[in-house]
């Protein structure tokens, strides 16, 4: 009885094993594992020994209205024609800092996810603050 | 008290006539690859009087409204065409289209386009330094259209060859990109184009980029 149960919990785990492994459109568990990191303003102030280069994730016409000074615009709608300015202005010293709006936005995750995934970036991470509390800090541009 | 709730009233309405569109937001999602495609956007003069529209803009030079006349009389329907050029894009697309009428209001449409991936170089930089010799690749690999195949391969500056090699026939392909002098002494930068065809016969243009960085002169 018991071998029977345990034989028919651990069945589905063959074809759910199979999907996962198999499955076109299965995750990215590399970097479900290792996820970008989100850190403070705070902190990353309280460590420049590195130069940083600014990653805006927001839409266009947000960042046209204010941006951090020398941050690159830099979104999934608009990747293939702003990319490579931001790899022009990477070098291998640079940390890259990507915010968006913040309180919980999903668009400087998605741009650092996919920053690291095509450039292969290791000094990589996300605002966690975002533009509505560095706003007030920063001169909009002319 | 009732003039008072029939002037609010008449105000009301007055607010919301001239154009009204059916929907501002249109969200398509695309199996498969496509040159550009086409959308709509229905809208109605509910106003009392003629409304002309004044200029239409938008947010990419890639997406092209178009409207069949310029006036519109009450009661009368429209449509605003879309032609939204693709190109070499995919992911998600975010299109802003305003229009401008005479009767001083301006209407922000969306268009959402959700593209397929095509295709997916990684890593989309190689970066060789001073120490650096060998050989560097990256790999294409192909989403949609099987077979294709990679029909021109040109960096930018000299200073790099490459080379396509198949890995998975039609599908997978290796980029390998050699620096030409090791020890030169001034850096370069170079933007790959990899040219493919699919079994379609739809041309599509894909970058990577090659970057050398040589050694800081000694103090």
């Amino acid at each position: 009885m018991i071998r029977r149960t345990l034989l028919l919990l651990l069945l589905p785990l063959l074809p759910a094993g199979l999907t996962g492994w198999l499955h076109p459109r299965q995750p990215d568990w590399k970097q479900a594992l290792n996820p970008v990191p989100v850190v403070s303003i705070a902190r990353l102030r309280a460590s420049p020994a590195a130069p940083t280069l600014w990653i805006d994730a927001r839409e266009p016409a947000l960042y046209a209205r204010g941006h951090l000074p020398g941050a690159l615009n830099l979104s999934e709608t608009n990747w293939e024609a702003n990319l490579p300015a931001v790899i022009d202005a990477w070098t291998p010293r640079h940390r890259v800092a990507v915010y968006c709006d913040g309180g919980g936005c999903e668009a400087s995750h998605a741009v650092a996810r996919r920053l690291r995934r095509e450039l292969a970036l290791t000094q990589i991470v996300i605002l966690g603050e975002g533009w509505q509390a560095l706003a007030p800090a920063v001169t909009p541009p002319r | 008290m009732i003039r008072f709730i029939f002037l609010g009233i008449s105000l009301a309405s007055l607010a919301h006539a001239g154009l009204v569109f059916e929907q501002t937001r249109v969200t398509l999602e695309l199996a498969k690859p496509v040159e550009r495609l086409d959308a709509e956007f229905p809208f109605k003069n509910t106003g009392t009087a003629v409304v002309t529209v004044t200029n239409i803009t938008a947010s990419c030079g890639c997406t092209v409204p178009a409207l069949e006349k310029k006036n519109y009389a009450a009661d009368e329907k429209g449509v605003l065409k879309v032609r939204f050029d693709i190109g070499d894009r995919q992911g998600p697309q975010n299109r802003t289209i305003t229009v401008f009428t005479d009767d001083g209001a301006s209407h922000t449409l969306s268009l959402i386009v959700n593209l397929p991936m095509r295709s997916l170089i990684v890593p989309r930089l190689l970066l060789y330094r001073a120490s650096d010799t060998g050989d560097k690749t990256a790999t294409v690999t192909y989403y949609h259209d099987f077979p294709v195949e990679i029909t021109a391969l040109t960096s930018s500056d000299p200073a790099f060859t490459v080379t396509s090699a198949v890995e998975k026939e039609g599908a997978v392909f290796k980029l390998t990109a050699r620096l030409v002098n090791p020890a030169a002494t001034q850096p370069a930068r170079s933007t790959v184009l990899v040219r493919s065809r699919g079994a379609s016969g739809l041309v599509s243009l894909d970058t990577y980029y090659l970057r050398y960085e040589p050694a800081a002169p000694a103090p």
